[in-house]
């Protein structure tokens, strides 16, 4: 996925809660990039444009699921302590 | 590293690299990233039904600053600091380049800086700090041994040596050896080698192997199985060609033939450098030099693990007092262990130190001056920093950038450092004194490149970040406009005084530090040896036990030689003694007078210096006899014997009293040491009969000991090595070669060796003091040198600062005198300060002289005076030129100038 397509999509998952700059996603990108959890590669679009297309690296899935199961257990402890306030 | 830690590691190292080493390449990606994002943004704005123009808007809004996304992309990068530094090192690059004459001088100044202290740590790493070129060296010791009546440790007797090697249980083992020398028949010619004879047990302890062949073995301190030689490195490579079979051939050392049994490495030179072969200590049982008064082995030690040298000096003192018991008449009494470092580097260590805080100085006064320098140059940058601040520029960017500059010009300076370090550590080896321990050794090698790196990152820092933090402290805004260029000034010139006034501080200390050096050299130069110096030839001859067993032999074959050397043309007068004044050899004699009480105990009797001379001594010589009378032809082998005494014997031993006609004999009183004599022996009485002149022995910075001379013709002794003495006018290479012909005719298998005249022994004792002092002069030169580049400096930037004020004072009517007078007090004031701070810390630092100097005490005002005079004038002469230039300044085209 290029990198406007992920700023789509960030902005249709999270229905405009994120609205960032969509400008801060490329130092992001690069940052993931760095550390190896992402791979970026120069491809062609649908209507043949040049662009830069990135995917998650077999290291970036794990770190993904580490990182996705360590949310969701802080977000279940948050939810879990709001319910019983 | 768990395998997916080591996946991450080398991931991001990638990234990095590709950060890195494509950081165009990631630009321009970026850039094509954004434009496509941009595109896709405004289409989809469109397709939302916008016009062209507000899709494009509302994108370029989402998005965000391009400029400041670029930004943050870079810093997402993580090279940031690394990208700075190399555009630094670009800016600095070009900015040196731009100024070639400042850039010269500093690389310059840095050059003799950091070579001359990386030549010095060089060798005070060689000689002081490297440990022995021995496996696990921190456990040799050297060990003497402790006797009656003597306070100093001394080498140590056969027999007590087998005692301390067979008793001792704290060593893994210990070796002795001593010094001497061997001829050996080249070509039909004999040749003298310097030789040590060694225990077999020495190389064990050393723990060095031979490259070809063994080394001793037990049977071999035999007498008569005692026919093997060592050769070492050089002179297998020189006298026998590096034959790879030269193990178990024969040579003929001192008439005798000898089977060559190995060949040490080249590394080992034990114990010093001019030995060229090793023999097994082997002494005969009946041999007088085997018993206890004979002391002359020397001893190597290497302790068992753990074991320190004081545990060690108890086990042997342990040793000591066994043999005490059994030899009541022995004078044994302990053995002091000295690490092996220690001994070997010993007296050297002040000096290097000395020499070490003199290139200290030097560096100070380098980083200083460069220091100064820069802090000029920086005037000129002041607007150009100041724009950089003003377009964001933080402040410890515009110091790192300053930094930068400073250590690229130090690494720069380094790098011709280094080569003025290879140069200077030459030198020494070759020119070096030989007197000091290990400078053969002295390399250039990884630690001394790492401690120039060290010095160079110091100084590169030390001397660009005083002008940085200046420079760049607080109005910057102010700075922009130009106006305020004058204003700035004030700060920079007291910094620049202070640098400067430190740097005249620092010289002065290394002026008087070398002047006393050179007063006490002189001072040596000027001493009265006690002899006549001028035409007097030396050579030595080795007297080889095998082929002259007996004294009379040697003294006839003396008396032979004598009469050959007098007939030849030319030749003044001749003479052969036992010990030679700064050559050595000779020895210590116990001495009993016969008209004094005896002493009671072993410790009362003193010992004195002991030669044997021909009749002709003190006349070759040109030794003055103070009272008395000189030996003559009556004594002779047979008649009543004689003995002369010189005044330092006479002051010591008869304080306002006449030594002529006392007796004396050169042993102590016969009751003493009955059990080690023959029944009946009575050491032979000698008959003062005249008082000589001092001769210097040891060295002309060493005050002169109490000696006895006496006709070898008189004494039953004889001398491992004779020294030959003869005065005449000719040239000593032709007198050498008359000398040699006498010799062929007279002993044809006696090498002549050593051969030079008394001046070279001379200048040979001063040698070391010469070295330093030349050394020290040379720092203190420079350190001027450099002091009076910073002075100049200080008054050339108050000229071109304020020649528009110099110049309205002239259109005044100023006078000339007037202009000179300001500048030169701007010179001087700083000067004079400078000059009250060296002297003050180099009286605090004389007390470190005190050992180094002769002759002149270490706060002697006179150097101190001259020093100072020496280098206000210098100073005056600096200040002078930019003064006459002010003067000189044309007002009109000045004023109209700016």
């Amino acid at each position: 996925m290029h990198g406007w397509g992920i700023a789509q999509r960030i902005q249709q998952l999270s229905q405009s809660a994120l609205e960032v700059g969509q400008g801060s996603l490329y130092p992001a990108l690069m940052r993931l990039e760095r550390r190896g959890w992402i791979a970026g590669e120069w491809g062609t679009t649908e209507n043949n444009r040049r662009a830069r297309y990135y995917r998650l690296t077999p290291l970036g899935e794990r770190h993904l699921r580490r990182e996705a199961a360590s949310w969701r257990r802080y977000a279940r402890a948050v939810d879990l302590i709001l319910r019983t306030t | 590293m768990s395998p997916i830690r080591l996946t991450a590691w080398l991931a991001e190292l990638r990234g990095r690299a590709r950060a890195l080493f494509g950081r165009d390449t990631v630009e321009r990606d970026l850039g094509d990233e954004i434009r496509f994002h941009l595109e896709m943004e405004t289409e989809a704005n469109i397709h939302r039904g916008m016009s062209p123009e507000e899709a494009r808007r509302r994108a370029r809004l989402a998005f965000g600053g391009v400029e400041r996304v670029r930004e943050e992309h870079r810093d997402a990068r993580g090279l940031r600091l690394l990208e700075d530094i190399a555009a630094d090192l670009r800016y600095a690059a070009r900015w040196l380049r731009r100024s070639p004459g400042f850039t010269l001088s500093a690389v310059f100044t840095l050059a003799l800086g950091v070579g001359g202290t990386t030549a010095v740590v060089c060798v005070v790493d060689g000689v002081l700090l490297r440990p022995l070129p021995y496996p696990d060296a921190e456990r040799l010791v050297a060990v003497w041994s402790l006797t009656r009546g003597e306070t100093e440790p001394w080498a140590t007797s056969p027999p007590d040596f087998r005692a301390f090697r067979e008793e001792a249980t704290v060593f893994e083992g210990i070796g002795g050896y001593y010094v001497s020398a061997a001829n050996l028949l080249v070509d039909g010619g004999p040749v003298r080698l310097d030789a040590a004879r060694a225990s077999a047990g020495l190389f064990p302890v050393l723990d060095i192997s031979p490259i070809l062949g063994r080394t001793f073995q037990g049977e071999e301190e035999v007498k008569g199985s005692d026919r093997v030689v060592l050769l070492s490195h050089a002179a297998w490579q020189d006298r026998f060609g590096g034959d790879s079979s030269i193990v178990g051939s024969s040579v003929t050392l001192d008439g005798a033939p000898h089977t060559i049994i190995g060949v040490m490495p080249a590394s080992f030179r034990f114990p010093d450098r001019g030995v060229e072969i090793w023999l097994p200590m082997a002494l005969a049982a009946d041999d007088v030099l085997n018993t206890r008064g004979n002391y002359f082995v020397s001893m190597i030690g290497r302790l068992g693990d753990g074991v320190s040298p004081g545990r060690a000096g108890t086990d042997l003192a342990r040793v000591a007092a066994r043999v005490a018991s059994d030899h009541p008449q022995a004078s044994l009494r302990g053995a002091r262990v000295i690490p092996l470092h220690e001994q070997t580097v010993g007296e050297a260590r002040r000096a290097l130190l000395l020499l070490l805080g003199a290139a200290g100085l030097l560096l100070a006064i380098t980083c200083a001056n460069v220091a100064g320098l820069l802090l000029a140059r920086a005037a000129g940058r002041r607007r150009e920093l100041s724009l950089r601040a003003g377009l964001g520029a933080t402040r410890s960017r515009l110091v790192r950038q300053l930094l930068t500059e400073g250590l690229l010009l130090s690494a720069a300076g380094a790098a011709s450092g280094l080569g003025v370090a290879w140069a200077a550590v030459r030198l020494t080896r070759v020119f070096g004194p030989r007197d000091i321990p290990r400078l053969d050794e002295v390399t250039i090698d990884g630690r001394v490149l790492v401690a120039t790196l060290a010095v160079t990152v110091l100084t590169g820092l030390g001397f660009a970040l005083l002008p940085a933090l200046r420079l760049t402290r607080g109005e910057t805004h102010d700075q922009l406009r130009s106006g305020a260029r004058q204003s700035g000034f004030a700060g920079h010139r007291r910094l620049r005084q202070v640098l400067v006034g430190g740097q005249v501080a620092l010289a002065l200390i290394l002026l008087v530090g070398s002047g006393l050096l050179l007063r006490s050299f002189v001072a040596m130069t000027r001493v009265d040896p006690g002899f006549r110096a001028t035409d007097l030839v030396t050579a030595s001859l080795p007297i080889r036990t095998a082929a002259y067993p007996e004294a009379t032999r040697t003294w006839q074959f003396a008396d032979q030689l004598l009469e050959r050397v007098k007939a030849l043309p030319q030749v003044e007068s001749a003479a052969l003694t036992s010990a030679l004044s700064l050559r050595g050899g000779g020895w210590g004699k116990r001495v009993t007078f016969a008209d004094r009480p005896l002493p009671t105990t072993p410790d009362q009797v003193p010992t004195v210096g002991y030669r044997l001379v021909s009749h002709d001594y003190f006349r070759t010589l040109g030794v003055r006899l103070i009272t008395g009378r000189m030996f003559g032809p009556e004594d002779r082998t047979g008649s009543p014997g004689v003995a002369i005494v010189n005044q330092a014997m006479a002051r010591r031993f008869w304080p306002g009293a006449s030594p002529i006609g006392r007796t004396l004999w050169l042993g102590p009183p016969e009751h003493m040491v009955s059990s080690l004599l023959p029944p009946g022996f009575r050491f032979p009485r000698l008959t003062v009969i005249g008082v000589a002149r001092d001769e210097l022995f040891e060295s002309l910075d060493l005050p002169p000991e109490p000696e006895v001379y006496q006709l070898y013709a008189q004494s039953t002794e004889t001398s491992p090595t004779l020294y030959l003495v003869v005065r005449s006018p000719r040239e000593s290479a032709a007198i050498a070669a008359d000398l040699r012909g006498v010799l062929r005719d007279v002993d044809p298998t006696m090498p002549l060796a050593e051969v030079a005249t008394i001046r070279q022994l001379m200048r040979e004792s001063g040698a070391r003091r010469r070295f330093g002092t030349f050394l020290l002069a040379g720092f203190a030169t420079l350190a001027l040198t450099l002091a009076l580049v910073g002075v100049y400096g200080v008054a050339a930037q108050f000229v071109a600062q304020r020649r528009r004020e110099l110049a309205i004072r002239l259109a005044l009517g100023a006078s000339e005198g007037r202009l000179v007078r300001l500048v030169l007090r701007e010179g001087l004031v700083t000067a004079l300060l400078g000059v009250a701070v060296g002297f003050a810390v180099a009286f605090g630092l004389s007390g470190a002289m005190r050992d180094l100097t002769f002759e002149v005490r270490p706060t002697d005002p006179l150097t101190y005076l001259v020093s100072a005079a020496l280098l206000l004038a210098a100073i005056l002469l600096a200040t002078f030129m930019p003064a006459r230039r002010a003067s000189r300044l044309p007002p009109a085209v000045v004023l109209s100038s700016e």
